[in-house]
């Protein structure tokens, strides 16, 4: 009878840990769903005016661009355009991305800040842009996709589309360019539950037994000695020989280059004012 | 039956205790003081135990007829082989005590006796470390070492009461060794050069080899069966620099035993530790690597010396929930050791406690972190 309480005790603490782990986590998953959740403009994520794809084509590429914007909570738009007038092409990206299409003449970029692309406070997505004049194409980040597409990726993804671009196949280039995005969100993000879950784990376990086990180390002070270095008499060490040799030599060559997708992203800035990643080229 | 030796005022005939607060004999009597060394035993009244045997009237308290003619076969059976017997010289009753025993109290009269009989010859001590903390200060540190223990239970704490004090002089070998050493080392250094686009790293390693002489002093291995090998350990180390040659008059007031374990079984252990020491000595002057290792040592004796001598510790025994616990301290330096109870509530509190606030805070930051 004495030890119920005791119990219950242990009981409720126990409960009380979980359910704060339980809310910790759930705050997370919530935290993710918001990112995803995240609506975006009425834009299209589709904006063929130089006329390259089916009306098939373009119906299934832009479905494809829709989802995994909702998925991956950034927007994924692909721009073709006849010419790109006096911007270059990655003025023309960063342009049509900020301030979406001009109202009157939507295959060049409008003027409105406010009526652009983009998902969440930083208005995260990645534009592809094509330009069939001359030939030019153009990558556009903004927000935490800049994060994600670091410059070494930004050169994945050049090289995925330039073969189709090459031989003029438009829709293979823009799916690729689609299969591209997906893939590098999914493998950015894909770690994210485990991480928090492994960390929290971890914390509690080290958080937790880190304490007690020096404080129930503190009750126990009766250990045999482990040797008798408290007794050598120090002013009686007398060194009569010492000899040393190399025994081994071992040289390891390491390149500073990174291969993990990591690395940094390189910024410039809009003529809004924003901050873009991204790349251009000839094709 | 042997004598016990006891001390008697010079000015009063009280009783005279060691003190460790003073470091001298004093009397519990007149409060007198005398140097243990200069200190010489007062001649012995004739054996009251012998005169009243003779006398046909056994001294009260004795627990059997002192030794005549009709209890030889009771003499012959009692006391058992590891007990002895004693007579008390200040009240005369003869006191049946462990055969170690070497010093401790008439369980009669209260004097503070010595048995000199376990101090003599084979058994006569080199050296003692008299006793330089006293009872109150074994309880102090007891009390101390209770203290800021969260994991402890608090009422083993708040109703402890500490059920036994003793300071007893502790037979230990001390063993001297003269060493030639051979020790082996590791050493390790990595450096990194740059080259462009290309580090290149480096790592040396080095074979090293130190030899030399040391001595240990007095490595210590309790000689009495009676105590706990690791608690004994566990009060090191003794300053024996502070040792002075035995005289038995450092020893009442204070329990002392003589040596139960022979100087051959000790040995083993310091030696044990000896080998043990051996591998480290010399590596401060493995110098200008990165880092160094111990690979073994070698070590050949060339000397060892022997020495017998009776250590001071203070014994305390609490009895908590059917258990016993029992604490030492270093008599000489007041080192306090003894294994505490764990309170398991207070463990498993603390563990969700804790691990419950780590995982909220750690979870929210990863959280805050895997989403900018």
């Amino acid at each position: 009878m004495r030890r119920r309480p005791a119990r219950n005790l242990l009981a409720g603490a126990a409960a009380l840990v979980l359910a704060l782990v339980g809310l910790t986590l759930a705050t997370a998953s919530a935290s993710f769903a918001a990112d995803a959740d995240q609506s975006g403009n009425p834009l299209p994520h589709l904006a063929d005016h130089a006329g390259l794809l089916t009306d098939a084509q373009a119906a299934d590429l832009e479905s494809e661009l829709d989802r995994i914007s909702d998925e991956r909570g950034v927007d994924v738009v692909v721009v073709t355009v006849p010419t790109l007038g006096f911007r270059t092409a990655t003025e023309f990206a960063d342009d049509y991305f900020d301030y979406g299409p001009d109202p009157l003449d939507p295959t060049i970029p409008g003027s409105d800040p406010d009526a652009g692309y983009g998902r969440g406070p930083d208005r995260s997505g990645i534009l592809f842009l094509v330009s069939t004049e001359g030939r030019d194409g153009a990558f556009s980040t903004t927000g935490e996709t800049i994060k994600v597409y670091t410059d070494e990726r930004l050169e994945g993804l050049q090289q995925d589309v330039a073969g189709y671009l090459h031989q003029d196949d438009w829709n293979g280039a823009f799916q690729a360019f689609a299969i591209n995005v997906d893939r590098t969100y999914h493998n950015a993000t894909r770690f994210r539950w485990e991480i928090v879950a492994l960390v929290t784990l971890g914390a509690a376990l080290i958080g937790g037994f880190g304490p007690v086990t020096v404080w129930r180390r503190q009750l126990k002070s009766v250990r045999p000695a482990a040797n008798a270095r408290d007794y050598l008499e120090t002013s009686s060490l007398v060194l009569t020989s010492q000899n040393e040799v190399l025994v081994s030599q071992n040289t390891v060559v390491v390149s500073t280059q990174t291969s993990s997708g990591g690395g940094g992203s390189s910024t410039h800035f809009g003529s809004s004012g924003r901050s873009h990643g991204g790349s251009s080229f000839k094709f | 039956m042997a004598q016990a030796l006891d001390y008697k005022c010079p000015q009063c005939g009280g009783n005279l205790v060691y003190s460790a607060e003073v470091g001298l004999m004093v009397c519990d009597n007149c409060g007198s003081r005398f140097d243990p060394r200069e200190f010489q035993a007062q001649p012995q009244p004739p054996d009251p135990a012998a005169s009243a045997s003779a006398a046909g009237a056994p001294p009260q308290g004795a627990p059997e007829p002192v030794p005549g003619e009709t209890a030889q076969a009771a003499a012959a059976a009692w006391p058992p082989a590891q007990f002895d017997q004693y007579t008390c010289r200040s009240c005369g009753a003869v006191v049946v005590a462990a055969a170690t025993e070497a010093a401790g109290t008439c369980p009669y009269c209260r004097s503070p006796i010595v048995i000199t009989q376990q101090l003599e010859g084979e058994l006569a001590p080199d050296l003692v470390i008299p006793f330089q903390t006293t009872r109150d200060q074994a309880v102090a540190a007891l009390t101390k070492l209770y203290g800021k223990k969260r994991l402890l239970p608090k009422v083993f704490s708040a109703q402890n009461f500490v059920d036994e004090v003793k300071g007893v002089y502790v037979p230990f070998w001390l063993f001297d060794y003269d060493i030639h050493l051979i020790e082996h080392y590791t050493a390790t250094d990595v450096s990194t050069v740059h080259m462009g686009s290309r580090r290149h790293i480096t790592t040396r390693k080095y074979a090293a080899d130190r030899a030399g002489d040391a001595r240990f002093l007095g490595i210590p291995v309790d000689g009495s069966v009676n105590m706990p090998d690791a608690i004994m350990e566990s009060v090191e180390p003794f300053d024996l620099t502070q040792a002075v040659p035995f005289e038995p008059s450092y020893l009442p007031g204070f329990l002392a035993e003589r040596y139960d374990v022979d100087s051959s079984q000790a040995a083993a252990r310091a030696h044990d530790r000896l080998i043990k020491s051996a591998g480290t000595i010399f590596q401060d002057t493995v110098t200008g690597h990165e880092r160094v290792a111990s690979a073994g040592a070698e070590v050949f004796i060339k000397q060892t010396r022997l020495h017998y001598a009776l250590l001071p510790v203070w014994m305390l025994t609490t009895f908590w929930r059917g258990q016993r616990f029992t604490f030492a301290m270093n008599g000489q330096t007041g080192r306090m050791i003894g294994d505490l109870p764990l309170d398991r509530q207070a463990y498993w509190r603390w563990f969700f406690g804790l691990a419950g606030a780590s995982a909220v805070v750690a979870g929210l930051v990863a959280t805050l972190a895997v989403s900018l």
